[in-house]
Formats: structure tokens, sequence, C-alpha cells
């Protein structure tokens, strides 16, 4: 068996990995305004993992270099996961756990993407909120079900 | 399923031998040059050292078009949504839609500066490797450990994610193949349909990769690994003269460009 740290450093670069691959793979939904971005999902995971936070910083970083739209999407983009991770671990002893990750983005991608590409502000806030929605409530709760039942069972 | 983690291409440019942390701080001070230009002339002009540096590189015009494709079909709808909703001169018309020259103008611009912003972001990803960017990364977050942030367990976890690629693609890979065998098509109509069928391939995935942590783990403790403790690197990271002649560069077009726009 493996220590604690060891295992929380491996969970966290899985999570990243996990996060860049899905984002990559689906670049077409990925980015931009109308996006969904699938590996988004994987933003309730604090609430199971602390090194979550970190995996998830990372995953979008790296998925922001290697797609995305340039040195905003990397900087900014990645310090909104970052933040929006850690309020979710802080709340994650309630429901407030899943409105970080939408919210934070909406806002902030929004306001990014609305300057960038000219477009209305509100309009680009929903949008992008549309989407997380979509990927956290959509694809991460059930995802954090199923965790929850893997993990109670062993 | 074959796909690789990042799009570097190898070669000796200039831009190639610099050190990976100019090369980023040089993406983030470009990236505010781009932002910041007032008005269509300057962003052309600034964008036009990313296509120069294109050049530089040798990089072919095939890769680059497949690096911004996917991007680049999204900011087409936005130029044409720009056209139609802003209101002008008209110069064209499409039934009930018109076009005007002060919407295709914006639009433009606001294609011109993302492109440029991904056409810099591809020019580091090409002529950096993955395992040199994280060094990179991993030396520029060191002031960070003065705010308690776990820096080398951070960077630790970035370069192993990085080596983790290729397994999880696998992964997904043998997922797709078990999934389609029992009659799931990730190319189902409809958002419901498509997202209830992606749902029996993510939940595997996430699930399985995070079971795979645990042997990842104990293959780091095999290999004598110890938490938060500094790692060495073989390579060491060298700044030359070349790095801070393009980071000076860098940083006075952002000046200029700032000064541009609000004096």
């Amino acid at each position: 068996m493996s220590s604690v740290y060891s295992r929380r450093a491996a969970r966290g670069a899985v999570i990243a990995a996990v996060y860049a691959v899905t984002t990559i793979v689906l670049a077409p939904i990925s980015y931009g305004m109308v996006q969904v971005r699938v590996a988004e999902a994987l933003t309730l995971l604090p609430i199971l993992f602390p090194e979550a936070i970190w995996g998830l910083f990372l995953g979008c970083l790296i998925s922001n270099f290697f797609g995305g739209m340039g040195p905003i999407d990397i900087f900014l983009g990645s310090l909104t996961t970052l933040v929006a991770a850690w309020l979710t671990y802080r709340w994650r002893g309630s429901r407030l756990a899943y409105v970080p990750p939408i919210a934070l983005n909406g806002l902030v991608v929004g306001t990014y993407l609305s300057y960038l590409l000219q477009v209305n502000l509100l309009l680009c806030i929903l949008s992008v909120s549309a989407g997380q929605a979509v990927a956290v409530l959509g694809l991460g709760i059930p995802l954090l079900r199923r965790l929850r039942k893997v993990y109670r069972q062993e | 399923m074959t796909f690789e983690l990042g799009r570097y291409v190898p070669g000796e440019s200039l831009l190639h031998r610099l050190d990976p942390r100019s090369k980023i701080g040089g993406l983030f001070l470009y990236g505010i040059a781009l932002l910041a230009a007032p008005e269509a002339g300057s962003l052309f002009a600034l964008g036009s050292l990313s296509l120069a540096g294109v050049l530089l590189v040798r990089l072919s015009w095939r890769y680059l078009w497949q690096q911004v494709k996917p991007v680049l079909v999204f900011l087409l709808i936005v130029v044409a949504l720009q056209a139609i909703l802003t209101p002008g001169t008209p110069v064209g018309r499409i039934g009930p839609l018109v076009a005007t020259r002060e919407g295709l103008e914006l639009g433009l611009v606001a294609t011109g500066r993302v492109g440029f912003l991904l056409v810099a972001a591809v020019l580091l990803t090409a002529t950096t490797t993955p395992l040199a960017l994280a060094r990179g990364i991993q030396y520029l977050l060191r002031p960070t450990a003065a705010l308690r942030v776990p820096v080398e367990e951070v960077t630790f976890m970035f370069t192993l994610a990085l080596r983790f690629v290729p397994t999880l693609v696998e992964e997904a890979d043998r997922i797709l193949k078990a999934q389609a065998a029992r009659g799931l098509s990730l190319e189902r109509r409809g958002l419901i349909g498509w997202g209830k069928n992606l749902l029996p391939f993510l939940i595997p995935l996430f699930v399985g990769t995070l079971k795979r942590a645990e042997d990842l783990a104990q293959a780091m403790e095999a290999r004598c690994y110890q938490p938060g403790r500094r790692r060495g690197s073989l390579e060491q990271l060298k700044m030359a003269w070349q790095d801070y002649a393009f980071l000076v560069l860098c940083g006075t077009l952002s000046c200029l460009a700032l000064a541009l726009r609000w004096i």
C-alpha cells in the first residue's frame, strides 16, 4: 500500500492528464464562446479529493497550452479553474460546491471572450455559463455519484 | 487511436534554442501587446511578427492550419454574427439578413486578435518540448512557494501528467472499442442523445484512470519517490543573451501598445 502523499501526487497527475486529453480530443467543442468542455465534469472532484484542485489547474494549463485561444486562455483560464476548484473544495459539504465552476468560468472566461471577440458581454457570460452547466451538472454529478459508490465499496 | 500531446517540431531555429522560461515570458508580454493594440493597423503590424516567427521556425502552413482549424471555424461564425448584428453601411444581403461594413471590420479585428494570439501559442509549443515547458513552468512557479504553494509537488504532478497522457489515450481507445462492441456510438445526433452516449464512455474512463493512480503511486514509491523533496534535473536551464534580448523586445512591444492605447 502506497503512502497518502504518493497517492495524492499520482491522483493529481492523473486528473490533470485526463482533463487535458478529454479537452484536446474534443477540441472543436472545448474552446470559444459556445463551448461544452466535457473535462469540466471533473471540476467537482475536489469534493472527494483535495489534490484535484492542483490536478484541474494543471490539466487546464496543459490543454490551454496545446489548444485554446493563446496566452489569455493559458494564464487567466487556468487561474480561474484553480480558484473555482478551491472554492468547490471549501464548500464540499453543500450543493454550493457545484456553483464556482459554472459561475466563475462563466464570469471570467465570458468577460475576456467578450473583449477578445467584441461580442456582447452578457451573451458571452450566459453562453459560457450554459456550457459549463451542461458539463458540471449533466456529466459531473453522475460522475461524482459513481465515484462515491466505487470508493464506498472499497 | 493516435494522439500526441504537444506540437513540437524539431529544429535549430533561434526560437528553438531559446530558454523555455524566456519563451513563456515572451508569450505573456506579446499577448499583452496584442490585447492592448488599439486599432486594426497596430494589431496587424504586431500580428505580422508572429507570422514572421512561423517563417523563421520554418513551420509548414499546413501544420499551422491544422493547429488553428478547430478555433477558426468558430471565429468565422463570430465574424458572420458581427457583420449581421452591427448597425452601419450595408455591403451585402442574404434574405432578410444585412451585413454591414462596420460589422465586418469589427469581426475581422476580433478574429485577427485571437488568430495572432493562437499563432503565438503555436510557436511556443512547436519550438519547445513538453518536458522543457514543464521545467520552465516549474521555475516560474517557484516564487509562489512563499504563498505556501507546494511547488515541488505541483511541478512533479505536471511532469507526471505529461508522461501519463499516452497511457490514457490507450485506455480511452480501449473503452471506446468496448462500448462500440456493445452498440454505442458517439455520433448520435442531438445534445441529449450525445450526452447520454458520452456518459458510458466518460465514466469508465474517469473511474478507471483514478484507480490507475494507485498503481502509479506504488510504482513511484518503488523508485524512492519522496514527496515535497526538491528534485534535480539532468539538463540545467540557462539564460543566454538572446533570451534577455527576446524578453526586452517583447516587453518593449507591450509597453508601446499600452502607450498607444492610453496616451
